[in-house]
């Protein structure tokens, strides 16, 4: 008679025959396999853009792209979201409200240089050539009068590069001045009001400044042309990690350039009700002051050693210089050539 | 239902799947608590969307009556609005009212009628008129809509008084459903699979341990002249199907005992039988086998040449018993 298997052995034995199930147990697991798969790890659904600009003539062909829903056609879920000022703008980056930022070089140092999330140019949308301004009372006509001056500037974003740069002009520094934080809209009615002397400020609210009080123009990028480059700078995850995305949404703002090329009058209405502005002042704003880019243009800035580099490093310099950034460099990889150039026109 | 008793009889196999059909149907008792918890969810994500929309009505408040200047306003609003649940914020004041702030540039200054959003306007104004709050849920949308009396601030004007305004705040509730709906469907799935699993896990072990077992049983019996003994040892478990097969076991070996023993029995009556026809050979006459019961007489040859009878023949040839044919009669 044969030895009895020991019940541990039999136990462990069929605990064997379940790991190691035979043909007939396939179709429970494939089941179960296949629920789990298809259910319990369903692939998220990637996160929209949410694209933050604020009143600025060059970043309304985003706005533009969103109002035609070019976005939609092109497959990706995009929300504009509206800020009053670059300051804004950049601090809502910061603290992740928004992934994909209309701003200038500056505010992507500044981003760089305070925020953990890392960011990098993709494409370059104009530079200021005049449009950003010193306007000062009637009485003060160059920038060597605004030595203490009430100067409204909206701190840590593009003015204050703008006002280092005019009082430069002047042979003044920013300890001249008297400098009140501010943003556009509110500099807006402190200069109408008389509480400030001067403000560092862009269209449209130096158009409005220039339309309805006597304000001098004492500085504009018109003296620095190239300086002051307006860009589309992405969160870096995203540009490795959905480079087709990004691709795609370029095109949808080349695409509205191309819309507002064609149909003017109604790109320039639409963009215009935004910036609070008539479509003749907008009109304006575009030709008069800002130099926009194409797609063209693209290698030129982005190439290595580029006109593109060259504007991060004076940038970076000056920054540095005026206290508003403090960090390690961190200009390695602010931009990225992936996009440029690379048939984002439709 | 006779046949389905029958061919539920049939098979252990089917009987131990007949409690399938409860699982199915606790399967559905599960899918219709997951619904409940669904629609629970759905009621408690509104209320806190509810109270999520005052919050930031009552913050845009509170920095409405606090601003200085209405950029300032505007400023506070766009931040806030910039959050990825927030759809937009508007604040409207005066007679007529007009946009002051909004998260969308292009609204700002105009009227409360001149909105482009349907009923946005009419809940402004009478947010603003009768101090009052409203809320709508738009499930089309996803949206919800909440519109509150607010007071503002007039810096810099003569009259210091407060203005009456009202803000309305429209609350995106997707990403909060699409995150409930995943974790609906999640739980769901879960219980599922699990389910399915559990069913796969619970039948291995019964085929284990009870249907492999019994078919063993068969098995074994057919191959049981081949090994008798050895393979029952595998089924001679501790449980009950262990003594249900030593009980078999024990059956047939007692059988085959018993055969063996009447096969022993017919051998050796025939032995004994053929001894004694040898016997009944080597005696010669006047011997006879009278089977009473029968009637029946069985003779020798010897016996029957003597008395003119078959080698059997029923008894009223003999009525007169043995004694009427003996062995001297028939040499006289």
């Amino acid at each position: 008679m044969k030895k009895t298997t020991p019940p541990a052995r039999r136990f462990a034995r069929a605990l064997r025959a379940l790991a190691f199930p035979t043909l007939r147990h396939l179709p429970f697991l494939v089941a179960a396999a296949a629920l789990a798969g298809t259910f319990g790890c369903a692939p998220e659904k990637p996160a929209p853009f949410r694209i933050g600009i604020n009143a600025w003539p060059g970043y309304e062909f985003l706005y533009l792209a969103q109002e035609m829903g070019f976005y939609r056609k092109e497959g990706l879920e995009v929300r504009v979201v509206e800020f009053s000022s670059l300051s804004d703008a950049r601090r809502a980056y910061e603290r992740g409200q928004i992934n994909v930022i209309a701003a200038t070089v500056i505010e992507v140092l500044q981003i760089r240089d305070h925020s953990q999330r890392s960011l990098q140019i993709v494409q370059v949308i104009d530079f200021s050539s005049g449009a950003d301004v010193i306007l000062a009372r009637p009485g003060l006509t160059n920038a060597a009068g605004l030595r203490g001056a009430r100067i409204g500037v909206e701190l840590a974003s593009l003015g204050v590069y703008v006002l280092v740069r005019g009082l430069e002009q002047g042979g003044l520094g920013l300890a001249d001045g008297k400098l009140v934080s501010m943003d556009q809209l509110s500099m807006e009615d402190a200069f109408r009001k008389g509480e400030l002397d001067a403000v560092v400020t862009y269209p449209p609210t130096s158009i409005q400044l220039l339309r309805d009080t006597k304000a001098n123009t004492v500085f504009s990028t018109a003296d620095i042309p190239g300086e002051v480059v307006d860009v589309i700078a992405v969160e870096a995850e995203l540009n490795t990690q959905r480079p087709g995305d990004v691709a795609k949404l370029l095109r949808a703002y080349h695409r509205a350039i191309a819309y507002a090329r064609q149909n003017p009058a109604e790109a320039y209405r639409i963009m215009a009700e935004r910036e609070g502005i008539t479509p003749e002042e907008f009109h304006a704003s575009l030709t008069d002051g800002i130099q926009l880019l194409s797609e063209s243009d693209q290698a030129d800035y982005f190439r290595p050693g580029g006109k593109l580099a060259a504007v991060i490093d004076a940038s970076d310099r000056i920054l540095r210089q005026s206290g508003q950034i403090k960090g390690p460099d961190r200009r390695s990889n602010a931009s990225t050539a992936a996009f440029a150039g690379k048939g984002t026109t439709p | 239902m006779n046949r389905v008793v029958v061919w539920l009889n049939r098979s252990l196999k089917r009987k131990l799947l007949l409690p399938l059909p409860l699982l199915l149907f606790g399967a559905a008792v599960a899918a219709v608590t997951v619904w409940g918890i669904h629609a629970d969810f759905q009621k408690q994500m509104l209320e806190r969307v509810r109270l999520h929309a005052q919050l930031v009505a009552n913050f845009v408040n509170y920095a409405a009556e606090s601003v200085s200047r209405p950029g300032e306003l505007q400023r506070i609003v766009a931040a806030i609005g910039a959050d990825d649940d927030i759809d937009l914020i508007v604040v409207v004041a005066g007679h007529p009212a007009r946009v002051l702030a909004s998260t969308r540039n292009a609204w700002l200054g105009k009227t409360s009628a001149e909105l482009p959003v349907n009923d946005m306007g009419a809940d402004l104004e009478a947010a603003t008129q009768t101090r009052q709050s409203y809320h709508h849920y738009h499930p089309e949308s996803a949206q919800y809509g909440l519109a509150a009396p607010l007071l503002l601030s007039q810096p810099g004007l003569a009259n210091l008084s407060l203005t009456s305004g009202a803000v309305m705040v429209y609350l995106d509730m997707r990403p909060t459903q699409v995150a409930m709906r995943r974790l609906a469907f999640a739980l769901s799935a879960a219980f599922l699979a699990a389910l399915v699993i559990l069913t796969g896990f619970g039948y291995g072990l019964i085929r284990h341990f009870i249907l492999r077992p019994v078919a063993r049983f068969g098995t074994l019996a057919k191959l049981r002249p081949a090994d008798a003994d050895g393979s029952w040892a595998e089924v001679a478990t501790a449980d009950e199907l262990g003594a249900l097969a030593r009980t078999l076991h024990d059956s047939l070996t007692r059988t085959d005992a018993l055969l063996h023993e009447v096969e022993d029995q017919k051998n050796t009556l025939q032995a004994s039988e053929g001894r004694w026809r040898f016997a009944l050979e080597g005696a010669g006459d006047g011997v006879w086998d009278w089977d009473v019961p029968t009637s029946t007489v069985f003779s020798p040859n010897a016996t029957r040449r003597c008395s003119g009878t078959p080698r059997t023949s029923s008894a009223p040839g003999l009525r007169h018993g043995p004694a009427a044919s003996t062995p001297r009669t028939c040499r006289g």
